[in-house]
């Protein structure tokens, strides 16, 4: 495997639903690092690591973000990261449980990247960690 | 950026008037260093405070003219409490975090270090991180650098070590293979514990970054340190890092190598800020001049309403008309009363609503009251009450006899008469009462009472009131009726906003269980998913009842999915628009892509109008109706859809829905709209049952309606009007 910068960063407060995505992220054939956080808060205290005087940011950070998050809604948090003086420039890619139409609007107006809603099924898993792969080996 | 440091603070060097004036108002700066930050700064064996920033300091102090107070505490940790408290002024040397923001303000870096990696003599010439990989290297925790190798995707092995000694020592012993850590730290505690066979080998591409800070609410002094730092000039710091940084035996990576560099950006980025500042200031300068010029348009504006409300109130008095509102209410009685004392040559007076309490008993409420107020108590009573009106229920009085009478009382020696019920202790002296009834019909509506006309009252001062009791009874009336009217309006208002609150808090509450639920029910189905990856291991009966299981979660969600986007039809308040429903069907084609492809379905349509709405409904309201004549398709029959339309008039807008499917029985033509019905029994074709109720209230919410007309095994139509369609 050779050494990638990608670190994908996954904030679902869900276990199994990191399980999910996991098992779904094993079967790519890029290298990655990965990093799991459970809330808003979580992703503001990783955040602050990068401080001191801003810059030094070591890894090409990917968020993969449920909308739903407990403390720090995910619409909400979507806008802390994308005005975070680290992380503005994070490709955020956000994780919906239902296919609220409403949510998709909201998440893309506060600077969402990439919308999509959690797969169900044999099907839809397929489809799902087709789209993911691409997009992801296409950030790299 | 970095954070809390204000670039906007005119050339370097030039300190101004104001901030020379500052400094000479400032003569105790207290400076709190760490007294154990080598080579930074500490305190040395004989108590002097040394190291790079204390170089720093010294310079800053002869720059800038100024002497700084040394405040020598025990350790970081006290100097933190100290300037949360603001017993100390300002460090030496720090990095911003989110809790130290919160009180001091930083200057740019400037003192900016390395980490580099050392290894032992022996080892490879130059190294960088890349090399790295698979061997053992220490970093203290805790530091900078930590979170940065962890998050960078390396794959060394950290061996994270308490202090810098332990880290050298472990390396020098052969324990680890190279310490990542400052360079500066690194070389003062190599010759420091006398270590000979380290060298510095590469740099690690982290940077440590130190600046000046003070504290928040001196900005003022924040600009003069940065100020004072960007005099210090490049001999001078290629001086300080000589004194400090280097190792004298075997390093490769020589000071030149890593001071010129720093040195050089930290050039180009004073130049770079200068250029920023200036830009900077001129933008607050224009900002500024708009601000005023704003300011100075809305008090025009302010002056200019204070005006028209003058004329307005001056047009009213002219020609005594009165018109009726709350807001006027008190400027109208107020004039009234004043009328009623001019006329009858009284000394003061007021006048009221009558009104009456649950038990029948009438009370007085005033609506314009001369003041009498005698005392502090009163005043107050009356300043406090007056624009609601004062209330007075005690009817053993002059006034309270007009109420209960419906007459009119003249009281010409009210000290002596019987109805009066005496006066508080400092009202002014009551020569004479006069209170008069005002009413409607046989109601009392109202009163005035009036008192102290030269002479007496007598019952012949009514007529010289003559019409204008009438239009005080008006006056009244049309306030009272006013204010019932208002009253009835907040209660309508109020019913209203409680009714959509709870409209609101039902539909979120279907939309947070349906989430909430449809989250065990995907788990439920992707586990399925797994348990059927894992072929060798399940009986073919085993594997039955994993795929019904999933089938039934699929169901579930789609239920879920049904009830929150019913529930949520006609929230949303995006205002209609004109939309093309050719695109809206080349968008299905492309929605449904799945669902074409294996069914083998087509879908036919020919220059078809557009419709006014609202987009996602209407999209939903077409996918809705082809995936289900797509799903309830004749077995072995590829399904067409075939859609149509006719305008009756401009604005009557039918649009036609044919397919070719199992269609139904047509004494079921209406009840299919209704939520959960379902005339096929098919466990595979089971959806939310609420996709035609969907289709059913968005059309209704369009100002028009659908109909659905079928044979069973010929198909079905459904008919969409749009009723208004212009």
């Amino acid at each position: 495997m050779t050494e990638s910068n990608l670190n994908l960063v996954i904030v679902d407060d869900d276990e199994h639903d990191y399980e999910f995505l996991s098992h779904i992220l094993q079967g790519f054939d890029f290298p990655f690092k990965k990093t799991w956080l459970k809330d808003g808060e979580e992703v503001i205290d990783y955040l602050e690591k990068f401080e001191p005087f801003g810059d030094q940011v070591p890894c090409k950070n990917v968020f993969l973000m449920d909308v739903n998050l407990p403390k720090v809604n995910g619409l909400e948090l979507v806008k802390i990261i994308k005005n975070h003086p680290v992380a503005k420039d994070d490709f955020v890619i956000m994780l919906s449980g239902s296919k609220t139409k409403g949510d998709k609007e909201s998440a893309e107006k506060n600077g969402c990247d990439c919308y999509l809603v959690k797969p169900f099924g044999d099907q839809e898993i397929k489809e799902f960690s087709k789209f993911l792969s691409l997009k992801l080996s296409s950030l790299i | 950026m970095v954070k809390g440091v204000d670039f906007s603070s005119g050339a370097a060097g030039e300190l101004t008037p104001d901030e020379r004036g500052w400094i000479k108002d400032h003569p105790n700066i207290r400076l709190s260093p760490d007294p154990d930050f080598l080579p930074i700064e500490f305190i040395d064996e004989s108590g002097k405070y040394v190291g790079i920033a204390a170089d720093y300091i010294h310079l800053l102090e002869k720059k800038l003219n100024v002497h700084f107070q040394i405040l020598k505490l025990k350790n970081w940790d006290e100097v933190l409490e100290k300037a949360k408290q603001r017993e100390t002024d300002m460090w030496g040397a720090a990095t911003p975090t989110k809790q130290r923001l919160k009180y001091m303000l930083f200057t740019k870096p400037f003192i900016e270090l390395p980490a580099v990696i050392i290894v032992r003599n022996k080892t490879q010439a130059s190294l960088s991180l890349k090399e790295l990989k698979g061997l053992k290297v220490a970093v203290i925790s805790g530091y900078g650098i930590h979170d940065y190798l962890s998050l960078k995707n390396t794959e060394i092995k950290l061996d994270v070590v308490s202090d810098i000694s332990t880290g050298l020592k472990k390396v020098s012993f052969g324990m680890v293979d190279a310490m990542i850590a400052n360079i500066a730290l690194a070389t003062h505690y190599i010759e420091k514990d006398g270590i000979s066979n380290l060298r510095v080998a590469g740099e690690s591409g982290y940077t440590y970054k130190w600046g000046l800070a003070s504290r928040s609410d001196w900005p003022e002094f924040n600009k003069i340190l940065q100020k004072g730092i960007d005099l210090i000039d490049e001999s001078e710091k290629i001086e300080i890092y000589r004194k400090w940084v280097g190792l004298k035996a075997g390093s490769s990576v020589t000071l030149k190598d890593i001071a010129v560099p720093v040195l050089f950006l930290l050039g180009v980025f004073a130049v770079i800020a200068i250029i920023i500042s200036n830009r900077i200031l001129k933008k607050q300068v224009l900002k500024r001049t708009e601000d005023l010029q704003k300011e100075l348009l809305e008090r025009k504006e302010r002056e200019r309403e204070h005006l028209i409300s003058k004329k307005i109130w001056d047009v009213m008095k002219d020609t005594r008309s009165l018109s009726v509102s709350s807001n006027n209410s008190r400027l109208i009685f107020e004039k009234i009363l004043d009328d009623l004392l001019a006329i009858t040559q009284g000394e003061y007076g007021f006048i009221g609503e009558v009104l009456f309490k649950d038990d029948g008993q009438p009370y007085l409420k005033t609506k314009a009251i001369t003041n009498i107020a005698w005392n502090d108590e009163t005043q107050k009573l009356y300043e406090s009450q007056y624009e609601l009106g004062m209330e007075f229920y005690n009817l053993d009085t002059l006034f309270g006899k007009v109420m209960t009478g419906k007459e009119m009382v003249i009281a010409n020696d009210p000290k002596n008469d019987d109805r009066a019920g005496g006066l508080p202790n400092g009202h002014p002296p009551m020569k004479c009462f006069w209170g008069v009834p005002i009413m409607m019909g046989e109601n009392i509506i109202g009163m005035f009472g009036l008192a102290n006309k030269p002479g007496g009252y007598e019952a012949s001062d009514l007529n010289k009131l003559g019409a204008y009791l009438d239009s005080c009874s008006t006056v009244l009336m049309a306030f009272r009726e006013n204010e019932q009217r208002i009253q009835v309006e907040q209660k309508l208002k109020t019913a209203n906003e409680s009714l959509k609150l709870s409209n609101r808090e039902l539909s979120g509450f279907a939309s947070i269980t349906s989430h909430d639920l449809k989250t065990p029910i995907r788990k439920i189905a992707n586990f399925c998913v797994y348990i059927d990856d894992d072929e060798s291991r399940l009986s073919d009966e085993a594997k039955q009842y994993v795929s019904k299981i999933s089938l039934a979660a699929t169901h579930a969600a789609d239920l879920i999915d049904g009830i929150l986007s019913y529930s949520q039809l006609g929230e949303e308040k995006t205002p209609h628009k004109k939309i093309d429903l050719n695109e809206i069907m080349l968008k299905m084609q492309e929605h449904l892509e799945i669902e074409f492809r294996e069914t083998k379905g087509e879908i036919e349509f020919n220059n078809l109008p557009s419709v006014f709405g609202n987009e996602l409904q209407i999209e939903q309201l077409f996918e809705n109706l082809i995936s289900n004549s797509l799903k309830y398709r004749k077995e072995g029959v590829a399904p067409v859809i075939e859609i149509t339309h006719s305008e009756k008039n401009i604005s009557e807008l039918q649009l036609f829905i044919k397919d070719n499917g199992i269609g139904f029985k047509n004494i079921y033509a209406e009840k299919i709209f209704d939520p959960f019905q379902r005339l096929n029994g098919d466990v595979s074709k089971m959806g939310s049952g609420l996709g035609l109720s969907i289709c059913k209230k968005i059309m209704l919410a369009h100002e028009g309606d659908i109909e659905a007309t079928g044979e069973l095994g010929r198909g079905a139509t459904f008919t969409l009007t749009f009723k208004n369609n212009s």
